[in-house]
C-alpha cells in the first residue's frame, strides 16, 4: 500500500473511532465522531440548508465583479431558487439543487481539512461563529465560513488560494427563516463517495463516464471535473490555465502515436491538484 | 448508380442533415479534390435558397478557393487550436501516488485571509485586491520560462491558455452542476453555471 | 422539423476539429448570402470579394468560440457585418446602408436581400428563380412531393417517409433525383462552376 494511502488512513483513525452520534434532525447521520465544537460546527454547516426553510439576499464577489442574489429554499418542485438582482429588471427564477446527502462526507472533510472555530461577526443581523477549514495538505484551498449560531447556515464564506489570496466570497445581507423542515426532504441528486477509487490523495471518484471522457472527483467539499477529448494529429503538447473566482481551468495536450489526448480539469482546487488529476488520465488501450 | 451519383446522393443527404458520420467522412473525402462535386454542392445551395425563399441572393462572388488556400497555408495548430467536444473512447482514471506533491503536515497555519472588518471587501494582506478589471485570468504555469525559448514555444503556451479559457466557457456549467452538490451554498455553483456569457467575437488584426 | 442550423451542425463540428473540407462546404453554402450582405455596405466589387473572404477567415479562426447557442449563419452574419463596417471605418467611409445585425436574427436562416449585387447579378438571380420554378413543375409527382416536403416543409426523411408511405431509403433517393433533375437545368443557366459566369 502506498505511503499516501497509509497517511490518509492514519488521519482517519486519528479523527476518531466509528461511533454513530445523532446530530441535528438531519436525514444523514455521520459515521465518525464529531468531538470538538469546530467539528460539530462543520457537521451543522454541511447538514444545512436542509434544516430550515429560508429566503434571503446575498452578495457574491469574484475578481471580475459582484452580483446580488435573492435565494430561497426549498421550492415546491424540489431544490432551491435564485434570482440575479442586478442583471435584469425582472430577473427569472433559476433552480439550484439540494446538497448531497452522504454520511461519509463530513468524515471525509475532517480527514482532509483541519477545522478551527472562533467568534464571528454579525452578519445579516445574526450572530455567527467563524469556522476555518485549513487544508491538511497542499492539494486543497482554504475556506472560512461564518455560521449562523442558531441555525448552522453558512451566512458568509470566503475561499483563498495557496498563496493566501482571496479568490471569491459571498455574504448574506439579509435572511428570513421559515419553519424547520422535516427530515425526509429528498435531495434532488445524491452524490456518492466511491471510496475505493482514490484518484488523487483525498479525492474520490464520484461520477465516471469513461466513454464520454468525463470524471468527477471530490474530497467532500471541493469538486473537480476532468474532461478528456482527442487531440488533433500534429498538435504539440502543452498546458495552460485560467482562474475565475475559485474555479481553476487547466488544459493539457498530450500527443500520442495512436492519437493524443486533450485533458481539461475544472475545479475549485489548486493548480497542483489539477495537474495531478491530468496525470491520472490513462488513454484507451492501444492508443499510447 | 455510378460512383459520382453515389457521391452526389451522399452530399444531398448531408444537405438535409441526414448523413451518418461514416458517410460524412466519405463525402468530405470525395469533395476534397473534385471541383465538379463542389460546384454541384454550391448550385444545390442556391436551388435550396430559391425553393425556400423564392429569391436568389447570389452575387457571383466566389471566394472559396482563396479561403481554402489561405487557411491551408497556415500551420495546423495555429489554424485551429481548439477542437470539438468529440470525446476519446474508454479513457480511464488511474490512481496517482503523487506523494511528493503533499506537504507532510497535519497542521497548516494559514496566512491571514479576509479581515473581518464589517461590510467592506478587504484585500488579503500582501496580495492583490480581489476586484480586478479582467475576466478569467491566466495562471502562471511555471516560474521557469518555457523550454525552447522561441516563437513556437510561446505560441503554444498562448494557445493552451486560450484553450483553457474556452474550456471554462464551454464546460463550466457542467462542472458547476456537479460541484454544487458538495458546496455549503449550492446556489454559488448554480450561479456560476449560468452566469458566464460566451466570448464576443473580436476582430483580430 | 429540420432547421438549417441543424443541418450545419455536423459540418461545423468537423470544422471546429480542423477539417478544412467541412469549412469549405460551409463557405460554398453561404458565400452568396454573405457577399450579398457585404455589398449592402460596400459598392466596389473587388472590395466586396476581399471583405467576404476576410469574413470567412475570421469565422474559421473564431470557430472555437462558436457554441451553437445561435444558428451558424446568424453568427457568421454578425462576423461579416462587423468586417464590412470595420473595412469602411479603416477607409474613412460611411456604410451604404444600415444593415443591422438583428436582420439575421429575425430571418434566422436566410438574410437574403433583394437589392444587393450588380444589376446584372440581380437579373440573373431573377432568371434563375424562374428556371428553378419551371424545373420543379416539370418533375414527376413523387419526386416533387419529396423535395417539397423537405425544402418547403422542413420535414426529416423519417417524417417524409411516414407522410408518403414509403421507406426512408426511397425518400433519400427521390430527393436526390429531384435535385439532379433541377441541377441539369440550372447548370445550363449558370454553367458548370459554383457561381455565375
Amino acid at each position: 500500500m502506498s505511503r499516501s494511502l497509509l497517511k490518509i488512513l492514519a488521519l482517519g483513525v486519528l479523527c476518531g473511532a466509528l461511533i454513530v452520534r445523532p446530530m441535528l434532525a438531519s436525514a444523514e447521520t455521520p459515521l465518525c465522531e464529531l468531538a470538538s465544537p469546530a467539528e460539530q460546527a462543520l457537521g451543522r454547516v454541511l447538514a444545512s440548508p436542509s434544516d430550515f426553510s429560508f429566503e434571503g439576499t446575498l452578495l457574491l464577489e469574484r475578481a471580475d465583479g459582484r452580483e446580488f442574489l435573492a435565494v430561497k429554499w426549498p421550492e415546491p418542485t424540489g431544490g432551491g431558487s435564485l434570482r440575479r438582482m442586478n442583471t435584469a429588471a425582472d430577473p427569472v427564477v433559476e433552480p439550484w439543487p439540494a446538497p448531497a446527502g452522504s454520511p461519509d462526507r463530513i468524515c471525509d472533510v475532517l480527514r482532509l481539512y483541519s477545522p478551527s472555530l472562533d467568534k464571528g461577526r454579525i452578519i445579516a443581523g445574526r450572530e455567527t461563529d467563524r469556522l476555518t477549514l485549513s487544508p491538511r495538505d497542499s492539494l486543497r484551498l482554504l475556506h472560512r465560513i461564518n455560521i449562523d449560531r442558531a441555525t448552522g447556515m453558512a451566512l458568509a464564506m470566503a475561499t483563498a488560494g495557496p498563496d493566501g489570496q482571496m479568490l471569491e466570497r459571498y455574504e448574506y445581507a439579509e435572511i428570513r427563516y421559515g419553519a424547520r423542515l422535516a427530515a425526509d426532504i429528498e435531495p434532488a441528486e445524491t452524490t456518492r463517495h466511491d471510496r475505493d477509487r482514490v484518484v488523487v490523495p483525498g479525492f474520490f471518484l464520484i461520477l465516471e463516464e469513461p466513454d464520454g471522457g468525463v470524471f468527477v472527483v471530490s474530497d467532500g467539499l471541493a469538486t473537480a471535473t476532468v474532461f478528456v477529448e482527442p487531440l488533433p494529429i500534429g498538435a504539440p503538447g502543452g498546458e495552460g490555465a485560467v482562474i475565475k473566482g475559485a474555479t481553476l481551468t487547466y488544459t493539457r495536450g498530450v500527443p500520442g502515436t495512436g492519437g493524443g489526448l486533450l485533458i481539461s480539469v475544472l475545479g475549485e482546487v489548486p493548480l497542483v491538484t489539477a495537474r495531478l488529476l491530468a496525470d491520472a488520465v490513462r488513454p484507451p488501450k492501444g492508443a499510447e | 448508380m455510378t460512383t459520382r451519383d453515389k457521391d452526389k446522393e451522399a452530399l444531398s443527404a448531408l444537405m438535409d442533415g441526414e448523413s451518418q458520420e461514416l458517410e460524412l467522412r466519405r463525402s468530405l473525402d470525395s469533395v476534397e479534390d473534385d471541383d465538379a462535386l463542389r460546384a454541384w454542392w454550391s448550385r444545390q445551395q442556391q436551388v435550396s435558397e430559391i425553393l425556400q425563399s423564392q429569391r436568389s441572393s447570389q452575387t457571383g462572388v466566389d471566394v472559396s478557393a482563396r479561403v481554402r488556400s489561405t487557411l491551408a497555408s497556415q500551420p495546423q495548430f495555429q489554424r485551429n487550436p481548439l477542437w470539438s467536444m468529440a470525446i476519446a473512447a474508454s479513457v480511464t482514471l488511474a490512481v496517482v501516488m503523487g506523494g511528493q506533491a503533499l506537504l507532510p503536515t497535519a497542521e497548516l497555519t494559514p496566512a491571514p485571509l479576509v479581515s473581518d472588518i464589517g461590510g467592506a471587501v478587504v484585500p488579503v494582506i500582501g496580495a492583490q485586491p480581489i476586484r480586478a478589471s479582467f475576466d478569467a485570468r491566466p495562471v502562471p504555469i511555471s516560474t521557469q520560462p518555457p523550454q525552447g525559448q522561441g516563437t513556437v514555444a510561446r505560441q503554444t503556451a498562448v494557445a493552451y491558455e486560450r484553450l483553457a479559457r474556452d474550456r471554462y466557457l464551454r464546460l463550466g456549467a457542467q462542472h458547476a452542476r456537479a460541484a454544487a452538490l458538495n458546496h455549503p451554498a449550492p446556489f454559488v455553483h448554480s450561479m456560476r453555471a449560468q452566469t458566464d456569457s460566451p466570448l464576443e467575437v473580436q476582430d483580430s488584426k | 422539423m429540420v432547421t438549417a442550423s441543424e443541418t450545419d451542425q455536423k459540418l461545423v463540428q468537423r470544422a471546429q476539429r480542423g477539417d478544412l473540407r467541412a469549412f469549405d462546404l460551409l463557405v460554398l453554402k453561404y458565400q452568396g448570402r454573405i457577399s450579398a450582405l457585404v455589398s449592402r455596405y460596400i459598392s466596389d466589387p473587388g472590395e466586396v470579394e476581399d471583405v467576404t473572404q476576410e469574413a470567412f477567415i475570421k469565422a474559421y479562426r473564431a470557430l472555437e468560440r462558436f457554441r451553437g447557442d445561435s444558428a451558424f449563419y446568424t453568427w457568421l452574419y454578425r462576423i461579416a457585418a462587423n468586417a464590412a463596417k470595420n473595412h469602411l471605418v479603416a477607409k474613412g467611409r460611411r456604410p451604404r446602408s444600415d444593415a443591422s445585425i438583428e436582420d439575421a436574427e429575425a430571418f434566422d436562416e436566410f438574410g437574403s436581400s433583394s437589392d444587393s449585387g450588380s444589376p446584372e447579378a440581380i437579373a440573373m438571380g431573377d432568371e434563375l428563380v424562374g428556371v428553378v420554378d419551371a424545373a420543379m413543375q416539370a418533375l414527376p409527382e413523387e419526386l416533387r412531393a419529396a423535395l417539397t416536403l423537405r425544402e418547403l416543409e422542413g420535414l426529416s426523411y423519417d417524417d417524409i417517409a411516414e407522410v408518403l408511405g414509403c421507406p426512408v431509403g426511397t425518400v433519400r433517393s427521390r430527393i436526390f433525383r429531384a435535385r439532379e433533375a433541377i441541377d441539369e437545368r440550372v447548370r445550363e443557366q449558370i454553367g458548370g462552376g459554383s457561381g455565375f459566369r
